[in-house]
């Protein structure tokens, strides 16, 4: 059943939404796409924290700060 | 849907579960004011969306496998008279037409979100005690265990009436000290045993250091949140319309999640002297800090919840202060004696106190009705009562607390905070969490203040040098 077309007979009816019949289809995508969540977040965490460490090896990132390292670049020194 | 009273007790129900959901949200909102209360401003914005991703992981994991198998687990599986899967699961597979809109049910939903406000609930005890130092890859993993998996399978073993623990051991938890708090508490210790203190948190000598809030104000509203949310909570956990009676003598009333008789009205009573016997206690204890006064407000709530179905006010109060007074201490001593850097108190606050409040309900109803038995359960291990109904009881209570705490918390968290670790997924480099997490990544979360930085900051930054200076030099 892909649509309902009455709502004449209310006891008859059951599942209210489109395309009956497609939801372990629609539970595999579900469950695909979290998965992929998971992937693409490792991966950007992943980069992130070596960005950062990058940037603290180059003094742009300094400890205790607080800031982003644009703001500390014109802030008092912090050592 | 036929019979105008039959479907105003439907309508009714569906709509009392949809006004708690909203209720508990608030509990979510309370975790996170708290926690970026707690966190320093280097670290805020990344406490910030580590709670709101809660939201949409747990949620369609809930969705997903946990609803099912809070209904598939309720007998161990083959724990109950070797009882497997229960077959009623079947209507909560992900992909089952109940799963969605239906003419013919009105209460999955709405029931599926109560449980799923919940979940978030374990998550956030979690995400709070391990601030400014995870990754949010391996919290999200942790929120998915804690909230679609263990603290679920905790729900159909002695949060149903039909659970394993209920029937066999006379289990009563009726607003979750143990199902939510001590798994979710049991679970933080093992998170954090193995994730390590913050920079700086201990000393060289193992003198403990203090962590200041950036926002103690905050802090405190978000601990007042969370007890607003706890309202919706409290009666989401009861039916609110059931005949508690017969066919032929019908009595309708609340119950508890057992189906057996409670009153919103009592439960408000108990609710609230629990919360005043931890506020005073708490207060007394901590001098007057408004952090702890309020935290054992909320250990109050925790320990006497098991119970508070049934306790009178006084009894609440008095349980709600013992289980303030021993939170309160378990967190100095687990501070003490195993250096965990618990940035909430969450192992205390949730897991001591649940835990404690467990064993306390067994002993305070020792003998009252648990459940109605179940055709084909094996007898009750620890007692009956006159009308064959499996017995509350001291030994039942303390034995699953040990389950939840340690079987369901404890163990499989110690196991996947280890995998997470040799992953290299579980604590942000050094140097990253040094400079704060939020400052290669974020603009400043305030960036119209002025720079200021606490003592321990500086002994942060020194020792933290030192230490990666060291480290470099080795290699």
């Amino acid at each position: 059943m892909l649509t309902l077309d009455s709502f004449s007979n209310p006891a008859e009816i059951g599942p209210l939404y489109p395309f009956v019949g497609t939801e372990v289809l629609l539970t595999i995508i579900g469950i695909a796409l979290w998965i992929l969540f998971h992937i693409l977040h490792t991966r950007e965490e992943s980069r992130k924290w070596t960005e950062a460490e990058a940037a603290f090896d180059e003094r742009l990132l300094l400890p205790g700060s607080g800031e982003p390292s644009h703001v500390i670049a014109s802030g008092p020194p912090l050592t | 849907m036929t019979d105008l009273t039959d479907s105003l007790n439907v309508l009714f129900t569906e709509f009392y579960y949809w006004v708690t959901i909203v209720i508990m949200f608030l509990i979510h909102v309370g975790f996170m004011i708290y926690e970026v209360g707690v966190s320093r401003r280097k670290n805020l914005q990344h406490v910030l969306i580590k709670n709101i991703m809660v939201i949409p992981v747990v949620t369609v994991t809930f969705f997903f496998f946990g609803w099912w198998l809070y209904f598939a687990f309720i007998h161990g599986p083959f724990i109950n008279a070797g009882m497997g899967l229960d077959p009623l699961a079947g209507n909560f597979y992900p992909w089952s037409p109940l799963m969605g809109p239906h003419m013919g049910d009105r209460i999955n939903g709405v029931f599926w979100a109560a449980f799923l406000l919940f979940s978030w609930t374990a998550a956030s005890i979690i995400s709070g005690a391990i601030i400014e130092r995870v990754w949010t890859t391996a919290f999200l993993i942790m929120a998915v265990l804690v909230g679609s998996v263990t603290w679920i399978i905790g729900a159909a073993w002695g949060w149903s009436p039909n659970g394993w623990m209920v029937q066999l051991m006379g289990y009563h938890d009726a607003y979750a000290s143990g199902i939510i708090h001590a798994i979710a508490g049991g679970s933080t210790l093992a998170v954090v045993m193995v994730l390590g203190p913050r920079i700086g948190k201990f000393g060289p000598n193992g003198e403990i250091r203090n962590i200041p809030p950036h926002n103690p104000w905050m802090a405190s509203i978000g601990l007042m949140m969370i007890y607003t949310g706890f309202w919706g909570f409290y009666a989401a956990c009861n039916i609110p319309v059931f005949n508690v009676g017969t066919e032929g003598e019908p009595f309708y009333s609340a119950t508890n999640i057992y189906l057996m008789p409670t009153t919103l009205s009592g439960i408000t009573f108990n609710f609230l002297m629990s919360l005043s016997g931890g506020l005073l206690v708490g207060f007394i204890l901590s001098k007057g800090q408004p952090f702890w006064t309020l935290s054992a407000g909320l250990a109050g709530i925790i320990t006497a919840s098991a119970g508070n179905d049934l306790y009178h006010p006084i009894q609440a109060m008095i349980i709600g202060g013992v289980g303030a007074a021993i939170a309160y201490k378990a967190h100095y001593l687990l501070e003490r004696r195993l250096k965990i850097d618990d940035a909430v108190g969450a192992v205390a606050v949730h897991g001591v106190a649940g835990f404690f409040g467990v064993v306390i309900a067994g002993f305070m109803l020792w003998g009252y009705p648990a459940a109605a038995p179940l055709a084909g359960s094996a007898t009750p291990w620890f007692g009956v009562t006159p009308d064959g109904f499996p017995a509350i009881n001291p030994l039942g209570n303390l034995i699953g607390a040990f389950i939840l705490t340690f079987v369901l918390g404890f163990a499989p968290f110690y196991v996947l905070a280890r995998v997470l670790k040799a992953f290299g997924i579980l604590r942000v480099p050094r140097k990253v969490e040094l400079a704060g997490l939020d400052t290669n990544t974020f603009d400043s979360s305030y960036p119209y203040f002025a720079r200021t930085y606490t003592d321990f900051e500086e002994i942060e930054k020194r020792e933290g040098l030192e230490e990666l200076s060291a480290s470099e030099n080795r290699t």
